[in-house]
This record gives structure tokens, C-alpha cells and sequence, in this order.
């Protein structure tokens, strides 16, 4: 077993050396980070469940692991085989449990996310009645069928809430990807140094090649995100009636159902999935009355989301189920307009503040 | 009607450097739309979007892409795959929907009913003389009511002599081949009328320049038998025939909107270069909502000129069977859209009456406009002509609503709207159509119940017709 320090302490570390700041860039700025991490603890936004916190703890572990194994592995390349038999598995999950301001606002939430859905569609959630395949059997199209069960073979693999440790497919989508392999391959690299295998210089152009290694097998459409939004832009062309879409709902497939809010408002998938997630009940109003679903998708969202979040009571759910269709649907495509922005703006009309947008 | 097409994998080769190294006919074609060279930097925003962020990333990007083509919206699924050298995009799934035929449509017909109240439509050839000039001109341009011959010179109707700076702002603006809006001209023949012109290059398919086509609208109206006043064509003067509070309407809000009009259109008509559907309809809503604007500016205008205490309109022989057909014509498409069906009078039946025709018509849009706007889908618009003693009657029946008793006289008050909070409409036009119409020794009543649709009559002086 390796005697490495999940704590950093006394061993080799990049940012004891002073001008490594300089070398790695300025330190990651924090502040939407806190805003997301407050709300994990007591204040006026809504909690997030126990269920939640345990089932992104199992992500961010599992992915972690299973990237930090791809890491290893290309590191082959470079290093003896046996030299790194010595590193504990899993420890970067471990860093990080240790370090947890060492992952970005923007991986994390997005692991809530994927983490949320993965409840949303659990067998356990009483407001659903999940069947387990998101069925298109019977469409002409091949790549309906196909794309429809490799959905639900990605789902199946998120919902595995087995050991913590457990690697996970990490089948991000490539932004989220890009940062995880990074911030593993930099907690891999730290624990690799002190053993003295090669010099410092090799080490980090071959931690650099090893990420590079993995990213370039990365193909985001494997991933469940990729293949719902596939789905949802194949069925576009559909008239998928209200029934349909109500018993997408009823079967617990929300992801698809996200995906095809997204893609008839001209949105990206995770996007409209982080707004659900982590905004109000009016967010996922707009959303679902800009996309024209039936009334009843929304309904039982809000319910199903109750497993990942506390949200609105009964009363409070009725009568914001008997609101829906007061809101047109132009109204909403309007209101909506902020997500259609591109990222770096969004981001910036965030960092002014609140309502700080016109 | 939209039309899908669906078409097998593209394939396109994008260089480290941005630039395409190789591409298929459809990504090429849109390239070109985008205004990009074959061999150039890719330009599709949304592919080289694609194709940067896979290069930056060094991970290969699968995502859906909506793209502006020509006329069409086009939803395909990329994939860029990022190489040492650059970038492979593979698209599957190219649907192509055409929408924007239509939409070109839509707005180039709102616009003619948006303008119809303004004033008349003219058009030239490429050497300025006029091929169109809608009808109703003639009298206004020339004496003795004698029809416009085609082919006549824009400069034998209108005056454009040197104004106070020795320039000519419509001159300098055809020299130029640009829009110009709201200048100020007099007639030729009738020196003491002075029109407001505005007006817009055209260009053949070539790009070659093709005439003028715009709208010529009577600043001041000449009363039979008055006086005339001394004008000349320099806009400073034009002006003076404006109340102070219209000519800074005129002055600060006519033009500005004139423009935003123009430019939110050319946007909406996507003929600068492609452009995402969402965005050119929200550019439609901006020209729209700039219509409503200058609608209310018209409208302004027009209640500063009916209060003043001298106003006064011409007195002409008019048929006001053919004005109600022309309305009938001016609103039939936005009638259309909500499948509304205007019954005009017959094309044989003939109403002649005292009045001034541009007013009268103005009087017949406003109240057809109101029963097209206020009368559910499907339902039907009766236009009748009658007449009652000495008065000739127009009637305008509609299917809508209803008006209550207690609300029939109030609604003829300025900015009433019954309580009404939708964007149509200022609430002074039933204020200014009754004033009209009493200027010409008529009136407008409105017969009504709630639910019982509207009867809106109007009356101006008989004029029998000569062979009776």
C-alpha cells in the first residue's frame, strides 16, 4: 500500500514551488462555487436531499476512479509497469474528498445533475413508475430504435449506486470531461512525484500525453446526455403526441424528456437539465410551457423532483399545476431567452449579480 | 408549409488554422451563404463553433446544430472529431426546413397594409420615371384630375430644387442608391401641396439598380375655393404647415422609426446572410412593433391637425362603394390570417357622395381594420352601401363581440379602449374616423349588443349621380 497523504502534507507538492501560481495559472475563482456549495447547508434555498448528496458523492467518486484508471493506463506508456503498483486505487477520490475545492462550481453542479436525474429515474421514486428502457420499439426508424436503447443502457449505468468507490463510466459531455481528466491527472501527478520514477520533467509531459491519451477516446455522444439529445433531435420530426410524451413522464425517462424540451426551444440538453435541477418550479414551468408539453409532464416533474430536492407542497403543487397553461407559449419562449445565450454570457451577467441582466 | 429534406453523411476537413481543407456540396453552399470562400475560414457560426471547441478540447464534440441556410432552417447532428492537423466534422441527419419564403411573404404584405393609410404607393423604372402610382394621386398631383400617364419623370411631378444649403436630400439620396424617408417635395402642377416621400432602391437579381418604389403622402390639404398658400419645396417650410407639437412628432419620431422598420426588416428578410429562425422572428416583432409605433405617430398627427379649430377637408365626389372595396383590399390578407372573409359590394354597385377620398378611406380602414381585429376566427365582414334621405351610407357589420349600450358612445372618445390592455391599437382611432366624417357633413353610429356582433354605419353627404 502506498504511503501517500490524501492531506499533502510533507509530501511533494507543485504548489510549495514559488512560481508554480504563475506556471498553473490564477486559483480558481470560488464564488459561484460557494454559492452552489450554500446550498447544501441551512438557509433560505431549497435543500438538497440526503439521497442527492450520497448519489453525487457516488458520481464524482465513481467517474473520478474510472478516469483515474484510464490515466494509469496510458501512463503505461511512459513508466514502468510496475512503478505505479505502489499508489493506492482510488486515490484521487480520495484528494479530493479532502480537497473538495479543488473540482470546479461548474463539474460539480453538473454531477448534481447527472446525479439528480439518475434518482429522478429510479425505480425508488415513488412518483414515477419506471420501466427501465425508453421504448421506440415500434418506430420505422432504425436510428430511433438504436439511439432509444442506448439511452437506456446509459441510464442503467448511472444508476448503479453500488460502492462508492466503484468506477463509473465517465461519459461526460466534453467540457466537463476536459476538466475532470485534468484536475486527476494534476492530484495523479502529485502523488507520483514523490516516488521518484523519472524526472519532474518527463513526469509532467507524460501526465500531459496520458490526458491527452484519454481525451482523445472520449466520444460524448456515448455518453446518456449525447444520447438523449440525439433521440430528441431523430423524433423532432415526429408529432409525438401528448400521450406519449405523458407516459415518457409516467416511465420516469426525464433526461429524454429534458432533451426534447431542449431541443424544441433550440437549447442544449444539459442546460435545460441544470435549470430544472437546480431552479425553481416557475424555471421548469417556463421551460416545459415553451417546449408545449402536456400539463401533466410538468406536474410530474415537481413531484419526482421532490426525491433530490424539498420542494413545493400539495396545495402549493396544485396550484401551480392549474397555472400552467396561463402562461402562453410565446410568453415563455420569451422568458426563456437568457439560456439561449451563450455561456461566456451567461456567466458574466452572473458574476454582476442578480437581476442584473435587462 | 414546411418541407423537410434529409440527406446522407457530409463530411468537411477544417484545418488547425480554421480554414476548410476539404468539404462536401452542402457545407461548401452554406459557407457561401455565410459569405465564406471555398478554400476560406470556415464561417458557419455554429459548425466552426463546433469545430474550435474540439480543437480546444482536443475531445471529440457529437451535438446537435440548428444553422441558418438559405431560406431554411437546417437541423443536423455533428460530430467533430479533432486531429493533429485539425478537425473532421461528420454531419448525419441533415434535415432542411424551408420557412423562409413565407415569411419574406408575410412581411412584405404587413408592410403594404402597415403603409396603406399613409399615404400612395409609387414606383419607378431605373431611369426615374413612374411605372406605378396608385390612383388615388392624380387629383392631389395635377389639375383637373387628369390620370397620371406612366412613364412620367419623377422630376416632372415632384419639385427637387436646391433647398436652403444648395442640396436636395432626395436627389442626394437616389444618386446614391440609399432609402430615403419622410423628405419633403412639392407638386409640380400644384405648387401649393407639398408631400411628405419616402422611398427604397430597388435592385434586379443581378444587383443592378432597378428604380424607387415608396409612399407619397399630402402634408397639407388644399380646401376647395381657400386661398393658396405660397409654398416652396425646402423642407423648412413644408414643416411650417405643421402644428409644433406634430412636427416634432414628425421631426423626433418618423424618422427613427422609419429606420428601425426598414433595418428590422431587411434582418427578418435575412438578406444580408442567414440568420437562426428564432432570431428573424424576433426581428418581425421589432418591425411590427415599430408599425404600431408610426401608427400612433400617425394617429397623433392626426389629432393635432382635426383640433385645430380651422380644419377643414376637401369636398370631391367620391363613390363610396369603390372606397369600401379598397379597403376590403387593403385588409383582405390580414383578414385571411385569422380566415376572415370581407364581403365587399359588388364591383358593378356605385355610391357617389361629398367627401375627401384619402379620409374617407382612411375612415373605411380604420373600421374594417377594427372588425377584422375584433371578430374571432372564421367569421364573416359585411360591407354594405345605402342610402338613407339626402346621406349616403356605408355599413360595416361584423361577427365579433359586441359592444354594450353604455359603451357605444364612449368608445368614439379619445384613447378609449374599453379596457383593453392588448398592444393593438392607440384608442384614438373610432376619435379620429367620427371627427372625419363629421368634418365632411357625415357621422359614424355604431349599432350593437354584447354578443351580437357590431353594426358601424357611416354617413356622408349623397351626391346623386348626374344620369338620375
Amino acid at each position: 500500500m502506498s504511503d501517500f497523504s490524501p492531506h499533502l502534507t510533507g509530501g511533494y507538492h507543485f504548489a510549495s514551488r514559488s512560481s508554480a501560481t504563475d506556471w498553473f495559472g490564477s486559483p480558481t475563482p470560488f464564488v459561484r462555487h460557494t454559492a452552489l456549495l450554500d446550498r447544501f447547508f441551512p438557509g433560505d434555498a431549497p435543500k438538497w436531499s440526503d439521497a442527492l448528496v450520497a448519489r453525487t458523492r457516488r458520481h464524482i467518486a465513481g467517474c473520478m476512479n474510472s478516469a483515474e484508471v484510464a490515466l494509469r493506463m496510458a501512463l503505461g506508456e511512459h513508466v514502468q509497469a510496475t512503478a505505479l503498483d505502489g499508489l493506492a486505487s482510488g486515490l484521487c477520490w480520495g484528494v479530493l474528498e479532502h480537497n473538495p475545492a479543488a473540482i470546479s462550481g461548474d463539474l460539480f453542479a453538473h454531477f448534481r445533475v447527472r446525479a439528480a436525474l439518475s434518482l429522478l429515474e429510479s425505480p425508488n421514486n415513488t412518483a414515477v413508475h419506471p420501466d427501465g428502457t425508453v421504448s421506440f420499439d415500434d418506430d420505422e426508424e432504425t436510428a430511433v430504435r438504436d439511439a432509444a436503447l442506448a439511452l437506456s443502457l446509459a441510464l442503467m449505468r448511472w444508476r448503479d449506486g453500488g460502492d462508492e468507490m466503484a468506477s463509473m463510466r465517465a461519459d461526460l459531455p466534453a467540457e466537463q470531461m476536459h476538466t475532470l481528466v485534468w484536475i486527476t491527472a494534476a492530484i495523479l501527478a502529485q502523488a507520483i512525484a514523490p516516488m521518484n520514477i523519472m524526472p519532474h520533467g518527463a513526469l509532467l509531459g507524460a501526465i500531459e500525453a496520458a490526458g491527452q491519451h484519454v481525451l482523445a477516446a472520449q466520444d460524448e455522444q456515448q455518453g446518456a446526455f449525447g444520447q438523449a439529445a440525439l433521440l430528441a433531435h431523430l423524433l423532432h420530426q415526429r408529432a409525438i403526441d401528448s400521450t406519449k410524451l405523458e407516459q415518457l413522464a409516467q416511465d420516469g425517462h426525464f433526461l429524454l424528456l429534458f432533451a426534447i424540451v431542449a431541443d424544441r426551444c433550440n437549447l442544449n440538453a444539459p442546460d435545460v437539465a441544470s435549470a430544472i435541477v437546480h431552479g425553481t418550479a416557475r424555471d421548469a414551468h417556463l421551460l416545459f410551457r415553451a417546449a408545449d408539453m402536456p400539463p401533466a409532464c410538468y406536474a410530474i416533474t415537481l413531484l419526482a423532483l421532490r426525491q433530490v430536492r424539498d420542494g413545493a407542497s400539495d396545495q402549493q403543487l396544485g396550484a401551480l399545476f392549474d397555472g400552467y397553461g396561463a402562461l402562453s407559449v410565446d410568453e415563455a419562449r420569451t422568458d426563456i431567452m437568457p439560456l439561449a445565450l451563450s455561456a461566456g454570457l451567461r456567466n458574466a451577467f452572473a458574476r454582476l449579480g442578480e437581476g442584473s441582466h435587462p | 408549409m414546411t418541407r423537410v429534406q434529409a440527406i446522407g453523411s457530409i463530411h468537411a476537413m477544417i484545418g488547425a488554422d480554421g480554414q476548410i481543407v476539404s468539404a462536401d456540396a452542402p457545407i461548401l453552399h452554406l459557407q457561401q451563404v455565410a459569405g465564406g470562400r471555398d478554400d476560406g475560414p470556415l464561417l458557419v457560426p455554429q459548425l466552426a463553433a463546433l469545430a474550435r471547441l474540439a480543437l480546444q478540447l482536443k475531445i471529440l464534440i457529437a451535438r446537435p446544430v440548428r444553422a441558418g441556410g438559405e431560406g431554411s432552417d437546417i437541423r443536423m447532428w455533428a460530430r467533430a472529431r479533432p486531429h493533429d492537423d485539425g478537425v473532421e466534422l461528420t454531419i448525419h441527419d441533415w434535415r432542411e426546413t424551408h420557412v423562409a419564403s413565407q415569411h419574406y411573404d408575410s412581411a412584405q404584405r404587413a408592410a403594404d397594409i402597415a403603409l396603406a393609410a399613409e399615404g400612395w404607393s409609387w414606383q419607378t423604372d431605373q431611369n426615374m420615371h413612374f411605372v406605378r402610382f396608385e390612383n388615388a394621386a392624380p387629383g392631389a398631383l395635377r389639375k383637373g384630375d387628369e390620370a397620371l400617364p406612366p412613364g412620367q419623370a419623377f422630376t416632372a411631378i415632384f419639385n427637387l430644387d436646391p433647398d436652403q444649403s444648395g442640396g436636395n436630400a432626395i436627389l442626394a439620396s437616389i444618386a446614391q442608391r440609399r432609402s430615403f424617408f419622410d423628405e419633403f417635395a412639392s407638386s409640380v402642377e400644384r405648387q401649393s401641396r407639398v408631400f411628405r416621400l419616402s422611398g427604397h432602391p430597388l435592385f434586379d437579381v443581378a444587383g443592378n439598380f432597378a428604380g424607387y418604389r415608396g409612399k407619397a403622402a399630402l402634408v397639407e390639404n388644399e380646401v376647395e375655393g381657400a386661398p393658396r398658400a405660397t409654398v416652396t419645396p425646402s423642407p423648412e417650410s413644408a414643416e411650417s404647415f405643421l402644428p409644433d407639437f406634430g412636427k416634432r412628432l414628425d421631426l423626433a419620431l418618423r424618422q427613427p422609426l422609419g429606420r428601425i422598420i426598414a433595418n428590422a426588416d431587411t434582418i427578418s428578410r435575412q438578406t444580408e446572410g442567414p440568420l437562426r429562425l428564432d432570431y428573424a422572428t424576433y426581428a418581425t416583432d421589432i418591425a411590427l412593433a415599430g408599425r404600431h409605433l408610426m401608427e400612433l405617430v400617425d394617429d397623433l398627427a392626426d389629432l393635432q391637425a382635426i383640433d385645430r379649430p380651422n380644419f377643414q377637408v376637401a369636398r370631391e365626389e367620391i363613390d363610396l362603394a369603390d372606397i369600401a372595396r379598397r379597403a376590403a383590399g387593403l385588409l383582405g390578407v390580414r383578414a385571411a390570417d385569422k380566415h376572415i372573409q370581407i364581403e365587399a359590394p359588388r364591383a358593378d354597385e356605385s355610391l357617389p357622395a361629398v367627401g375627401e377620398f384619402r379620409r374617407a378611406l382612411q375612415i373605411m380602414v380604420n373600421l374594417v381594420g377594427n372588425a377584422v381585429r375584433y371578430s374571432p376566427e372564421n367569421a364573416q365582414v359585411w360591407l354594405r352601401v345605402d342610402v338613407v334621405g339626402d346621406m349616403a351610407a356605408l355599413v360595416v357589420a361584423d361577427q365579433g363581440y359586441g359592444i354594450a349600450p353604455e359603451d357605444q358612445e364612449r368608445m368614439f372618445e379619445k384613447f378609449e379602449r374599453l379596457g383593453r390592455d392588448d398592444s393593438a391599437g392607440s384608442g384614438l382611432g373610432l376619435y379620429i374616423s367620427r371627427r372625419l366624417a363629421r368634418a365632411m357633413g357625415g357621422d359614424i353610429r355604431v349599432d350593437s349588443a354584447p354578443g351580437q356582433g357590431a353594426r358601424f354605419v357611416l354617413t356622408l353627404p349623397h351626391k346623386p349621380s348626374s344620369a338620375a
